[in-house]
């Protein structure tokens, strides 16, 4: 029996390879996979909260050197899109299917009452679908995995448990960078496994990005004899908060932000048009309305609110360090030839502050959680017993030149940095801003690459255009769409239908040109009412084919009541309400 | 035995103004500029000297200080650094008790004391500091210099040996250095503080028809504190005088009169101090001499210090409304 299943196991892994150099050569990816010790490396980097702008490559004024680097050597692209929280994209990422589909429809933390026990709302990846690493492995792929992981607790929903070889990393969705107290109280302590075991204390030094790192690197160096390609899952918990940096980076950028955001935001687009990122028609989407004018704040409040934003710029360079790091242990070890990586982030920036939060209703147990298990006074900023978020003011300057942050289906929630390099592919230091991307797209294009079974996933293969053949995926005017919590949005071609609760939207489908105009400064439903309507069409085929369930009860339920009243969309001292400043066309 | 008395007093109350001087911990921290600050000290004490009356017999003194120091301390920007002007005034009175083998005998003085004023500017660590800068300073190690003085506005009788005045100027440089250890965080906060410094007496021209001479005092001040929770903190202090012989000279012979050996003592003691708001606070010290000699005499002292300080800053006044 011994001797019939190996040979069985020897049966099937010859055929595998078979069946993997039909596909390489049917697909002409000779380029990248003629045998399969040839076959490409990958090293999937996702930032955790990152803003769009926030890296020097795309306007930032952050000191992101080493990401830069990997962007003068590979593709920017521009019109990337993920989900609007955390753990949707995850799933998307690792599976290549609508995180409606995958167990992911909603948040965990966030399920609506009508939403429970609903397939595909059970809050973590569902074993039903295969993971990307799982597809992999059966082609020979050894697979790693270090960070945030944010799609399941369980023994069975580990990433040990779905297709990774060797993993180290965080099942909660926020804590410590430094230790493992947990990100709220009903996460009061972080959980952590390598691979099958669960942690009970962590490694000496631990820091979330330094200690991520490291411990992919030494599992590439592990697998590094095996002769096996390797996909590698590089998931920073920074810059989620609580935002705690090393002492020594507490300091790097003192004062930096001391223009305040209105100007630095103004900054960011100006560079972000010189460089090509944003259209010369770009606006600024308005400051939130609940948002000061920064020069309206008096010297110590600009200072205690800058503060925020220099931790949150420290952390983001000291994740570029990270980066680096691993960039500089390829080279050594002769794999960065041979390795595609890709840098993405999983949402927008975070613009909701915990504490502020807390603070507003303290009669729930998480305002007494917070102050009881960290320091929330302004002098710890950054250090590691404290926690501290940016809030809305700095999330918009990260996200520039767009409106809203995580949680939003305004660009500023669902749209991300994308930077692909490896020495195979087209249009090399360049900004690609023709392709509309969607998060589901990497599995597909990365088991395409690796000859793996992509087999049931919804995204589109990047191949093509990676190889130059095609500028993007959706020239035909597929669509990307996403729906998260209230908030829906469908893009095709250049325009796109959103709907937004109140008070951010209007809670009614709006339409924009988001090319030209991607603040969403200007609704064009008016003057376009054939376009949005189709582009509502194509978002409710999107919703029906993925078992959308648009939750009876979400976090957008009562912010009216508790932000201050939103001047009129059409007020025309605000840019929401000017003239386009291009031609529209139909 | 009424000269032996009057020195002995004259040694001693010419001691106890210097708890007075004694800065104490978290004098020196930084601030930022234009903060004001007022303070009012109680002091409240003992001192206990024995010395010689006859060859084999001691009379036994004891000083009970009661009196307030006001002081007022304004910050302000020096050539890129940050100069604290200070001006302090002593008043209350202080009360003697002698035991002599006549009897016992009870002194009393009252009124203000010396004028102190001058300045303590940063030379090393701390810059010029705008709230926006204080708000973000972060302490590691500084190093100021300063200089007072004193002025001879007090209330004195040359006939009493006992007065709140010492009708002598006299100068103090100091050398205050803080060591922060760890994180400048409220309630995280651990320092080590020295004071190392020298005081220069003018002559007393009148003091029972005889001049007093006094050598220089030395001091050196060391306070290791420690934040209890974000509002309070505790220190151990630790003070060492020494040297200030003084001589007796009359004014009308030229004669020496007397003279005393020089004051070696050392103190030790706590301070505990607490935040009420922004603007006020409390700290209370003890110190107890632990190894006293005073111009060649044993003594035993114990001084208890309670200082209630307000301070304000129109920026930071205006912050609170954010």
């Amino acid at each position: 029996m011994a001797q019939a299943l190996r040979t069985l196991s020897i049966h099937l892994r010859v055929h595998s390879l078979v069946v993997l150099a039909s596909l390489v050569s049917m697909l002409g990816l000779t380029q990248y996979a003629t045998a399969q010790d040839k076959r490409p490396n990958f090293v999937v980097i996702v930032a955790d909260d990152l803003g769009f702008s926030d890296l020097g490559s795309y306007g930032g004024e952050i000191k992101t050197p080493n990401i830069d680097k990997l962007a003068r050597e590979g593709v920017r692209f521009t019109d990337f899109y993920v989900g609007s929280t955390c753990s949707p994209t995850r799933a998307m990422l690792l599976t290549g299917i609508d995180n409606h589909r995958v167990g992911l429809g909603s948040m965990y933390e966030q399920t609506a009452p009508n939403q429970l026990d609903v397939e595909g709302y059970e809050g973590v990846l569902t074993r039903k679908v295969p993971t990307l690493p799982e597809r992999l492995k059966r082609v020979g792929y050894r697979t790693y995995m270090t960070g945030k992981w944010h799609l399941g607790h369980s023994p069975k929903h580990i990433p040990a448990a779905r297709g990774f070889d060797r993993s180290f990393s965080l099942l909660n969705g926020s804590g410590s960078h430094f230790n493992m107290r947990g990100g709220n109280n009903q996460n009061p302590v972080s959980e952590f496994v390598e691979d099958n075991a669960y942690l009970r204390k962590l490694p000496r030094g631990y820091y979330s990005s330094l200690t991520f790192t490291d411990k992919l690197q030494s599992y590439i160096e592990e697998g590094r004899g095996s002769g096996q390609p390797f996909f590698a899952y590089l998931a920073f918990q920074a810059v989620h908060d609580p935002l705690q940096v090393p002492k020594k980076w507490l300091w790097r950028y003192k004062g930096a932000y001391d223009a305040g955001w209105d100007k630095l935001r103004a900054q960011r687009l100006a560079r972000q048009k010189r460089m090509g990122i944003v259209a010369d028609t770009a606006r600024l989407a308005p400051r939130l309305w609940y948002v000061p004018e920064y020069e309206d704040l008096l010297g110590a409040a600009q200072v205690q609110t800058s503060r925020r934003m220099e931790i949150y710029a420290a952390m983001v360079e000291y994740l570029d360090l990270q980066v680096g790091e691993l960039v500089k242990y390829l080279k050594r070890t002769g794999q960065m030839d041979n390795t595609f990586i890709i840098f993405l982030s999983d949402n927008g920036p975070e613009g909701a502050d915990p504490i502020q939060n807390a603070k507003q209703r303290p009669a729930l147990a998480a305002s007494a959680w917070y102050p009881n298990n960290y320091d929330t006074d302004f002098a710890s900023y950054g250090r590691k017993y404290s926690y501290m978020a940016y809030g809305p003011a700095w999330a918009q300057l990260s996200a520039t030149p767009f409106d809203g942050y995580k949680g939003s289906t305004f660009e500023g929630g669902v749209r991300s940095p994308l930077i692909i390099r490896h020495p195979g592919i087209a249009n090399q230091g360049r900004i690609n801003r023709g392709a509309i991307l969607h998060v589901t797209d990497l599995a597909p294009t990365i088991a395409r690459l690796a000859g793996a079974d992509a087999r049931g996933m919804q995204g589109r293969s990047w191949v093509p255009m990676l190889q130059g053949k095609t500028v993007n995926p959706r020239s035909d005017g597929g669509v990307v769409a996403g729906q998260f919590f209230s908030a829906q949005y469908a893009r095709s071609g250049s325009y796109k239908a959103v709907r937004m609760p109140e008070p951010f939207g209007t809670g009614s489908w709006q339409l924009f040109d988001v090319r030209k105009d991607p603040g969403e400064t200007r609704d064009l439903s008016g003057r376009m009412p054939q376009r949005r309507q189709a582009l509502i069409s194509a978002y409710q085929r999107f919703a029906r084919a993925n078992n959308v369930i648009p939750p009876n009860r979400n976090f957008y339920d009562g912010l009216e009541d508790i932000l201050p009243p939103r001047p009129p969309t059409d007020d025309r001292d605000w840019p929401r309400g000017q003239e386009p400043n291009y031609a529209i066309t139909e | 035995m009424r000269h032996s008395l009057a020195i002995a007093t004259i040694l001693l109350t010419g001691t106890t103004p210097a708890f007075a001087e004694f800065d104490g911990p978290r004098v020196y921290w930084p601030i930022p500029k234009n903060t004001n600050i007022i303070s009012f000290s109680r002091f409240d004490g003992r001192a206990n000297l024995k010395f010689p009356v006859f060859d084999n017999y001691r009379g036994t003194l004891d000083v009970a200080p009661d009196f307030w120091v006001g002081t007022y301390v304004r910050s302000q920007p020096l050539f890129g650094r940050t100069i604290l002007w200070q001006a302090s005034l002593p008043f209350g009175s202080l009360d003697t008790d002698s035991s002599l083998p006549l009897g016992a005998t009870n002194t009393f003085a009252d009124g203000v004391g010396d004028l102190t004023f001058g300045a303590a500017v940063n030379v090393v660590g701390v810059p010029e500091l705008a709230v926006k800068d204080f708000l973000r300073w972060e302490e590691t190690l500084s190093v100021n210099i300063g200089l007072h003085v004193s002025a001879p506005i007090g209330t004195y009788d040359a006939n009493e040996a006992l007065n709140m005045g010492s009708n002598r100027w006299s100068a103090r440089l100091s050398a205050p250095i803080l060591w922060n250890i760890g994180d400048w965080v409220p309630g995280r906060r651990t320092t080590f503080e020295v004071m190392p410094a020298v005081r220069w007496f003018g002559d007393n021209d009148d003091s029972f028809g005889d001049t007093v001479e006094q050598d220089p005092l030395y001091s050196v001040e060391a306070h290791l504190t420690r934040d209890i929770t974000k509002n309070a903190f505790a220190s151990l202090d630790w003070t060492y005088l020494k040297g200030g012989e003084q001589t007796f000279i009359s004014n009308s012979s030229g004669l020496t009169t007397g003279a005393s050996d020089e004051v070696d003592a050392h103190f030790v003691g706590f301070t505990f101090g607490y935040q009420v708001n922004d603007n006020a606070s409390f700290q209370l010290s003890h110190m107890q001499a632990v190894s006293g000699d005073i111009g060649g005499f044993d003594a035993d002292a114990a001084v208890t210090k309670l200082q209630f300080v307000w301070s304000w800053h129109d920026v930071l006044e205006r912050r609170r409304d954010f």
